[in-house]
């Protein structure tokens, strides 16, 4: 007769190997896609399958930007996107940040700037760029207000839902022990917004990389974005894509670096005095 | 410990509202008649949606527009009139402990050190000494209502109010609480005005349960409980407190069906 109580095992954890081992695997496949990839394009060049002109190769396109760095071509054009970035997402920040917390505070002013607001987020920036040119004429000043268009937009509606993100319990809080109104701005309305004034800022940076690109397609002989379309027009696509690399690096890096400030400044928040 | 002054005065006091999605007119409040002598430790209990912690928020200025008369005693030192203890998560996740008990003197303008400094005697007297640097999400449920509750002393309130403070707590620290409320409530000497739906707590803390009607509210009963100060825990076991508890239920209990009519 067997015994009524069946032995059962439970399944013991492997989380220690298991959870090692993915992080490397990821990579290993991560670099498998990449690698591949440039392979096949190199290949496909190389065969001839494609137009040089239309396809070109990852070779020839490290050539060409070892090239353009060694003889100082990409530097100017570099600093001039970087000045125009900084420049123009910098007053987005300045406008947007403090518009943002107004409009959220006070709702009549939201109902003032709304269409307006809504007006800009809803046309496209290349097509009002004329219009800007005929204002500004082609210069520095064109591609910042540009660059700051396209950015002051996600910064001021993401600051404006900071405010609203504060619990109405803090305002009971606040009004309960008599907080005067600059108190109440800087001890719950402040320091409520700022994981949203960080998201706005984050989003700011692609909007404001785009800006950059537009200004420059449209209104300038200097910038990473004439670069590209200086190369185009003489269908040296070595040079676009490197252009292109040099955007998406740019693009990549700034989002990490307001991912970094946003962990630094998770924690932070203004002091009470 | 208790004078002849009153703490607390509210006539005819009557609240209603427009609510915001049917445009129409709504009574939470009927009538609140109450006197509250200094000192003492009155709980309202009602079903929920009485309107008893919009009573409390009244009392505490959050809605001004209401019917009828509040006064509220004040006392002749630099105190202020009342205070409220929050139901749950209304410290500042941004602030320390620290900051978070000093508030509401930062609030009325005392200085940071200062404040800090007379923050402290509160903090250690509801039992958190060495966590003042601590933000209030490395806090426990209840570690969190003592920071609350020290928030409100610090302002020497003459009326401590307080809105179902322990209703978000599990069944234990809910007790525990109950205990060192009432251990504070001696040391710190205040009038309070306790919001609950738990017969049983009412009880437990006060020495007159205020039996609230379901909306809109009035009071339907004034009930002294003569149980012996100090209370133990104890004390919710004896046939004196389950014979209160009865009593109050009876009341309480066709309250509640009327909850099931609209409104």
């Amino acid at each position: 007769m067997t015994t009524a109580l069946a032995a059962r095992r439970g399944h013991p954890t492997p989380a220690r190997p298991f959870f090692r081992r993915r992080p490397s695997e990821r990579l290993v496949f991560g670099v498998l896609g990449f690698a591949g990839v440039l392979i096949l394009w190199e290949a496909v060049s190389r065969l001839e399958l494609v137009r040089q002109a239309v396809l070109s190769r990852p070779t020839a396109i490290v050539s060409a930007a070892v090239t353009d760095a060694t003889n100082g071509v990409i530097w100017p054009h570099i600093a001039i996107s970087g000045t125009e970035y900084v420049l123009g997402f910098g007053a987005a920040l300045a406008v947007g940040i403090p518009l943002g917390l107004a409009i959220g505070m006070f709702r009549r002013l939201n109902w003032l700037v709304d269409p307006w607001l809504s007006a800009i987020y809803a046309t496209p920036t290349v097509a009002i760029v004329p219009l800007i040119i005929i204002v500004l004429g082609i210069g520095l000043e064109t591609k910042i207000f540009v660059v700051f268009l396209e950015a002051i937009f996600v910064v001021t509606v993401s600051t404006m839902a900071g405010v609203h993100a504060a619990d109405a319990v803090y305002h009971d809080v606040a009004e309960s022990f008599r907080a005067s109104g600059w108190t109440r701005f800087k001890t719950v309305i402040l320091p409520a917004s700022v994981p949203y004034i960080l998201t706005g800022a984050r989003l700011g940076t692609g909007r404001a990389l785009v800006g950059v690109v537009i200004a420059e397609f449209l209104a300038s002989n200097q910038g990473i974005g004439f670069y590209i379309s200086f190369n185009g027009a003489l269908l040296r696509s070595d040079r676009v894509y490197f252009g292109i690399i040099l955007l998406g690096v740019l693009g990549v890096v700034l989002g990490e670096a307001m991912r970094v400030l946003e962990r630094r400044f998770e924690r932070w928040r203004p002091a009470i005095n | 410990m208790t004078s002849n002054g009153l703490a607390l005065r509210a006539t005819g006091v009557r609240f209603s509202y427009v609510d915001q999605a049917t445009r129409d007119n709504l009574l939470a409040i009927e009538r609140i008649d109450l006197e509250i002598p200094e000192g003492q430790f009155v709980a309202i209990v009602g079903p929920s949606g009485c309107g008893k912690s919009t009573f409390v928020k009244i009392v505490n200025g959050l809605l001004p527009d209401y019917e009828g008369e509040i006064d509220v005693m004040e006392r002749s030192g630099q105190g202020t009139a009342h205070a409220m203890v929050f139901q749950d998560a209304a410290l500042f996740p941004w602030y320390t402990v620290l900051n978070n008990v000093s508030y509401g003197l930062r609030c009325r303008g005392v200085p940071a050190k200062a404040a800090h400094e007379r923050a402290m005697p509160y903090i250690k007297l509801v039992g958190l000494a060495g966590f003042e640097q601590k933000y209030p999400y490395q806090l426990s449920g209840g570690m969190q209502q003592r920071a609350n509750l020290a928030r409100a002393l610090t302002v020497d309130p003459e009326i401590l109010l307080m809105d179902e403070p322990f209703a978000a707590l599990d069944a234990q620290t809910r007790e525990l609480m109950q205990a060192e409320l009432l251990r504070i409530w001696d040391e710190a000497d205040k009038t309070v005005l306790f919001i609950t739906h738990q017969i049983d707590e009412a009880i437990y803390l006060a020495d007159r349960v205020l039996v609230m009607s379901a909306r809109p509210g009035r009071i339907l009963a004034d009930i002294p409980v003569d149980l012996p100060r100090p209370r133990e825990l104890r004390i919710k076991r004896t046939p004196e407190f389950t014979a209160l508890a009865d009593r109050i239920w009876e009341l309480i209990s066709p309250q509640l069906h009327d909850q099931d009519v609209p409104a």
